[in-house]
């Protein structure tokens, strides 16, 4: 895949834009077909960037068989987040700037991929720009973003369990920014429990714990904090 | 509601010359140019609560190049923390820890000091040095200093008992601007035939730190209403119909998001809440200056004592404008 240089800073896409762009995409027989970029100075960079993301879409969806799926679900999100991941980290580099600049993501979903965003989601805005939290690339970025463990495939042993409400409750409330640190170590040890309510225990005492608490600080540091609020969520005594 | 600390914390009196004498220094911020030289950024003392790095250092890009930040904590008279009637044991020892975050760029973390206070009269200085890389910072990024227990050999009652307790409220506390934060009132537009001629949408989640913009609550106004050319050809007029028909939309948009947040902070916080701790930029925030501005009655809430309140405020600042 060749490199390409896209100037981030130049995106300049604010949520009334993407609206009206949004109401101009044209779903033909269920696919949407993209308002294209002649308006834009790096149309050449954007039409490159399409071009990457397409092919991955179609890999995924030969590799993984998601041609006969009735519906796109966690099996895609997980599968296309790696791509998007890979695509936009060691390709264009792209950092956490860029991906907490959501202007970038509205681009992304409105513009860029609106087909891919549509296979997912269909025609609701929520998913391309309308809640930002809930912006599916961004999520899918932010979810593999965390989750990672320094390859693929240790990634995907740590993920491949888990569900769309595991995806929700881990990256749907960044408050006041992601504790990647601890978000991270609470990801390698669900990997052992896989119960759901068990999973939205942990979030909510994280949250409540992380009030009067530095996971960095405790005894232990990180792992011993996500240790014992997997041990009080679950009931077991220390 | 007043706090009660459950055991003893550094507080205002062990900051005096006379005790701890514990003293932030001004914060010290640098970064390395294009051709290898490092550049200091001036920071006024004044100011360093605040440092709008966009504005004070046009050089320095975020995208670009990276940030050392560097600040130094004195302590004068150490032995004033320790003791079984002061904050913690001679034998335990006392960090100095800080809390980054930003919503905008979505991070939080905290990294203690490397070193730690121990019992002794001579005085310490701690130094805090963090390198942020480039490419990493956006929106507004918080710094928060604290003292905590970094280790226990000893226990004593009414003091901390466990690594990591939090021993103070902040000590020192400043955002680093990076890009700027302006806020509009949050007006989208769409097609809906046959729709009214706007709406109030809200996607917000939670307005403690949800940003007050289009992502989190948007007044949206029906392009295909009859009505709407008169609004939009009132934008950037002084008076007219469709000025005054902008006005009730946005004051009757005011005073549903005061009623909605208000109301969710009661049923989240009780009465334990106040507009301080809202985020930069947040819902709250933004609520929390309407209600000042506009002498907003919340608290016997109701959508109509908030609405009548609000449009009494907004028309004592007409007739004063």
């Amino acid at each position: 895949m060749c490199k390409m240089s896209i100037r981030w800073n130049d995106v300049n896409y604010g949520q009334a834009q993407a609206k009206n762009d949004y109401e101009r995409l044209i779903v033909k027989d269920q696919n949407v077909v993209p308002i294209g970029f002649e308006d834009d100075p790096q149309a050449a960079e954007w039409e490159a960037l399409r071009k990457q993301l397409i092919d991955a879409r179609d890999e995924v969806f030969e590799e993984h068989g998601f041609d006969t799926a009735e519906k796109l679900d966690y099996d895609f999100d997980v599968a296309y987040g790696f791509k998007l991941h890979e695509i936009l980290n060691e390709n264009v580099g792209f950092n956490n700037r860029e991906a907490s600049n959501n202007d970038f993501w509205n681009w992304l979903s409105v513009r860029v991929i609106p087909d891919v965003v549509h296979s997912r989601w269909g025609d609701n805005p929520d998913h391309y720009f309308k809640i930002s939290r809930r912006t599916w690339l961004k999520v899918i970025w932010w979810y593999i973003h965390i989750c990672w463990d320094g390859s693929e495939e240790a990634t995907y042993e740590l993920i491949k369990n888990n569900t769309t409400d595991t995806i929700q409750g881990l990256i749907e409330r960044p408050g006041i920014g992601y504790y990647v640190d601890v978000y991270h170590e609470i990801m390698k040890k669900y990997k052992d429990y896989q119960d759901r309510n068990l999973f939205r225990r942990v979030m909510k005492l994280n949250t409540a714990r992380l009030m009067t608490t530095s996971p960095e600080l405790v005894e232990g540091g990180i792992e011993a904090y996500v240790e014992d609020l997997f041990k009080k969520a679950s009931g077991e005594n220390k | 509601m007043p706090k009660i600390d459950l055991y003893r914390k550094i507080d205002e009196k062990y900051c005096s010359k006379r005790n701890a004498d514990i003293r932030a220094g001004i914060p010290s911020l640098e970064y390395k140019n294009e051709l290898g030289e490092m550049i200091q950024l001036p920071i006024d003392e004044e100011a360093e609560e605040k440092i709008e790095l966009n504005e004070i250092e046009k050089g320095w890009l975020p995208e670009e190049y990276d940030l050392d930040y560097v600040q130094e904590f004195q302590i004068g008279n150490p032995s004033a923390l320790f003791g079984s009637s002061a904050i913690t044991d001679s034998a335990n020892q006392i960090g100095i820890a800080a809390h980054i975050n930003s919503r905008e760029a979505m991070f939080q973390e905290t990294i203690p000091l490397k070193a730690t206070i121990k019992d002794t009269p001579e005085g310490q200085v701690l130094t805090f040095r963090h390198h942020f890389p480039k490419d990493v910072l956006r929106g507004v990024i918080k710094l928060e200093f604290f003292f905590y227990l970094a280790s226990v050999e000893k226990k004593h009652p009414f003091q901390a008992d466990e690594i990591g307790m939090r021993l103070s409220d902040n000590i020192f506390e400043t955002k680093l601007v990076i890009d700027g934060t302006g806020s509009t009132f949050p007006i989208t537009e769409s097609s809906i035939p046959g729709g009214p001629l706007w709406q109030l949408r809200k996607h917000w989640d939670d307005p403690v730190v949800d940003p007050f913009s289009p992502a989190s609550v948007e007044v949206e106004l029906n392009k295909s209403h009859p009505l709407f050319k008169q609004l939009s050809d009132s934008y950037g007029k002084k008076a007219g119909l469709g000025k005054a028909l902008m006005n009730s939309i946005v004051a009757q948009a005011m005073a549903m998001i005061i009623y909605q947040t208000v109301l969710e902070m009661n049923n989240m916080e009780g009465d334990s809440w106040s507009f301080d701790i809202a985020e930069d930029g947040s819902i709250l925030q933004i609520v929390g200056y309407w209600q000042d501005t506009f002498e907003v009655d919340i608290q016997d809430l109701s959508i109509s004592s908030v609405f009548n309140s609000l449009q009494q405020g907004l028309e004592k600042l007409n007739r004063k404008g």
